[in-house]
């Protein structure tokens, strides 16, 4: 340890504000500590005693990126409680929403990410087009969520509404166009000719962590065991003295399954669930591109199966006594929300588990035999989402 | 010359900086942008018009000496999104939670800093930053006397809207502020606005676009209009 020298790096182009404590010999990444920096603003304690009603507008605003993921999932979580289910058209409009939001992450994500994959000269024109992609696939989200961002649409018992026929013609033409635009794009990418050398560096670089996902699109608890997840703190995860000082005071929770590291989000949901094979570092970034034309030919397919004739929420809603899971696979993967609500109808325990907290220690692990000098690019290419990491306490 | 312009937020759920990213093709063509979203920022650096998102954490006076650094360095201070401007959500916040149960307090950045123009929204349409950045170009904006008088308050929600104009007899009916609501928490019942309570997250978007509120706010405020240029009105 006394030949390594320590190197904090402010984490730019992520979701929130991080730092990256490295820690290399000759160069070369041994260890890292992925440490977040942002105030804990406290959703789960802020919803004790509030009606479930309000739950739902707050708990989409844990993140301004993942918001659909967290309003579908909470909505789930206290109709679990209540025991009440929405009817088809709800359930197929809540997914359409929740693969708009993870492609409209996936987008943003591609933005953030870019200047680190390919050569300097060619990045500015992808970035305006990821930013072109990034307005159309909001434009949809506010037809069929009421909001390019924190959807209103979603409510206990399914969705608002339906869209105006207009509205869904028109998405389809704009998901058309964003299809053939995103495979141009694609090709863009795939083209070795235009990749950086730090993109050569994670296509060379094997790595084959545990992988978990309940679910390809939606979520589904049957597919995980929930008992075996904890979260634990980074000093009962790496060993309080094992820490170095300057790695202390995170804002963050640390998650694990079977009291081990999983990596969630893109990779896992493609290699458990379609047969995604590539084991590189550049295979994350690979998965989550795929994950966008995959989910824009399931939301087309999904619009056919929407009838106009049916409702789209259930309105035998009776707040009562009850208690709640949720499991939906949001843009960055797993993500649990856990709800209680008292006699009165009011809010008594919530909790919830996000996908960061699990790709954190996967990230730090990520990192080592990495040169010193791409460090900011391994937890870039997870996508942590810091919003939604500062919000989580230990599940009981 | 293209204003220099600084986006950077203080603890928010992101949602405010990533929305300003879909207009990133029209800001681009008029100011100079740097946010962490794009790459490195240096606050120490002067600004000609820095936008502030997400809420203060009062707790933690890193944030807060950020926010005053912010203030000195830039011409301009814009608080972007009902977090920074008006509280919003946070305004509910109060601590006990796991890593950092003593940050309990969030407040507007107005509670540490003079605002000249707060743009609240969950998140604001962001065509509205690239119209307020024109118009402290040209003056010319009519935006420019709602926000620099919303920047004069600390607080704004349903509530505030259904004490100043529909419970006082002075809503018109227009219903801009139900089209507004982030949340779908105002209805439109015999011709006047109701609150539904319960769904109100005190982002106050329904008073910055309700014509009768801001006009008695510009008149209760008297803000004064600061432009790039160095002007004042």
């Amino acid at each position: 340890m006394s030949h390594n020298t320590y190197k904090i790096r402010d984490l730019f182009r992520i979701g929130g504000e991080a730092e990256f404590l490295v820690l290399h010999k000759d160069g070369i990444i041994v260890d890292s500590y992925f440490i977040a920096r942002a105030p804990v603003r406290g959703f789960e304690k802020m919803l004790i005693g509030k009606n479930p009603i309000f739950a739902i507008e707050a708990a989409m605003r844990i993140c301004g990126i993942c918001h659909s993921a967290h309003g579908i999932n909470a909505a789930e979580a206290i109709e679990n409680a209540l025991g009440i289910f929405p009817p088809l058209n709800g359930v197929i409009l809540r997914e359409i929403v929740g693969l708009l939001n993870r492609i409209q992450s996936h987008i943003l994500h591609l933005a953030l990410i870019t200047p680190d994959l390919v050569k300097p000269e060619l990045k500015m024109d992808a970035i305006r087009r990821e930013v072109d992609l990034l307005g159309m696939i909001s434009n949809v989200l506010a037809k069929f969520g009421g909001a390019p961002s924190h959807p209103p649409n979603i409510v206990i018992g399914g969705v608002e509404s339906m869209p105006k026929q207009r509205y869904i013609d028109d998405s389809v033409k704009t998901l058309q166009q964003f299809k053939q635009k995103f495979g141009e794009l694609m090709e863009f990418f795939e083209n070795e000719n235009n990749w950086s050398e730090r993109a050569k560096i994670l296509a060379e670089t094997e790595f084959r962590p545990k992988l978990l996902a309940s679910h390809l699109y939606y979520g589904d608890q049957t597919n995980i065991d929930l008992n075996k997840i904890r979260t634990v703190s980074v000093e009962e995860f790496r060993g309080n003295n094992s820490i170095p000082k300057e790695a202390k005071g995170t804002t963050t929770l640390i998650a694990l399954y079977g009291d081990e590291p999983v990596e969630v989000g893109p990779r896992a949901r493609l290699a458990l669930f379609w047969g995604f094979n590539d084991r590189s570092l550049i295979g994350v970034q690979r998965a989550r591109m795929r994950e966008i034309t995959m989910g824009i030919e399931r939301i087309l397919r999904l619009i056919d199966e929407l009838d106009p004739t049916e409702p789209t929420k259930t309105t035998a809603v009776v707040f009562r006594r009850g208690k709640g899971i949720s499991v939906f696979e949001a843009p960055r993967g797993l993500l649990i929300h856990y709800a209680e609500i008292n006699a009165e109808g009011r809010i008594s325990f919530y909790k919830i588990v996000v996908p960061t907290m699990f790709n954190i220690p996967i990230m730090e692990i990520a990192s080592r035999g990495i040169p010193v000098e791409c460090a900011d690019v391994i937890p870039r290419l997870y996508d942590p989402c810091i919003p939604c990491a500062t919000h989580l306490v230990e599940v009981r | 010359m293209k204003p220099k312009v600084l986006i950077y937020d203080v603890g928010g759920c992101e949602g405010c900086p990533t929305s300003i990213l879909r207009e990133l093709n029209k800001l681009v063509n008029i100011a100079d942008i740097h946010s962490k979203h794009l790459g490195e920022v240096n606050i120490d650096n002067n600004y000609d018009i820095a936008v502030i998102t997400g809420p203060l954490c009062i707790n933690v006076p890193e944030k807060i000496e950020i926010v005053r650094k912010i203030r000195e360095k830039s011409k301009i201070l814009i608080a972007y999104g009902s977090c920074s401007s008006v509280g919003g959500i946070t305004l509910f916040s109060r601590g006990g939670q796991d890593p950092k149960p003593e940050h309990r307090t969030f407040q507007p950045i107005s509670a540490v800093v003079d605002v000249d123009y707060s743009i609240p929204g969950c998140p604001p349409a962001p065509t509205t930053l690239v119209s307020l950045i024109n118009g402290l170009k040209t003056g010319k904006s009519p935006l420019l006397r709602i926000f620099a008088a919303i920047a004069k308050v600390r607080k704004l929600s349903g509530f505030d809207l259904m004490d100043e104009v529909v419970l006082s007899g002075l809503c018109v009916g227009c219903g801009a502020c139900v089209l507004s609501c982030p949340t779908h928490a105002l209805q439109m019942i015999e011709k006047r606005s109701d609150l539904i309570v319960e769904k109100c997250i005190r982002c106050g978007t329904c008073c910055s676009r309700c014509p009768v509120f801001t006009r008695i706010l510009i008149y209760k405020e008297k803000p004064q209009v600061k432009l790039l240029g160095g002007e004042t009105e």
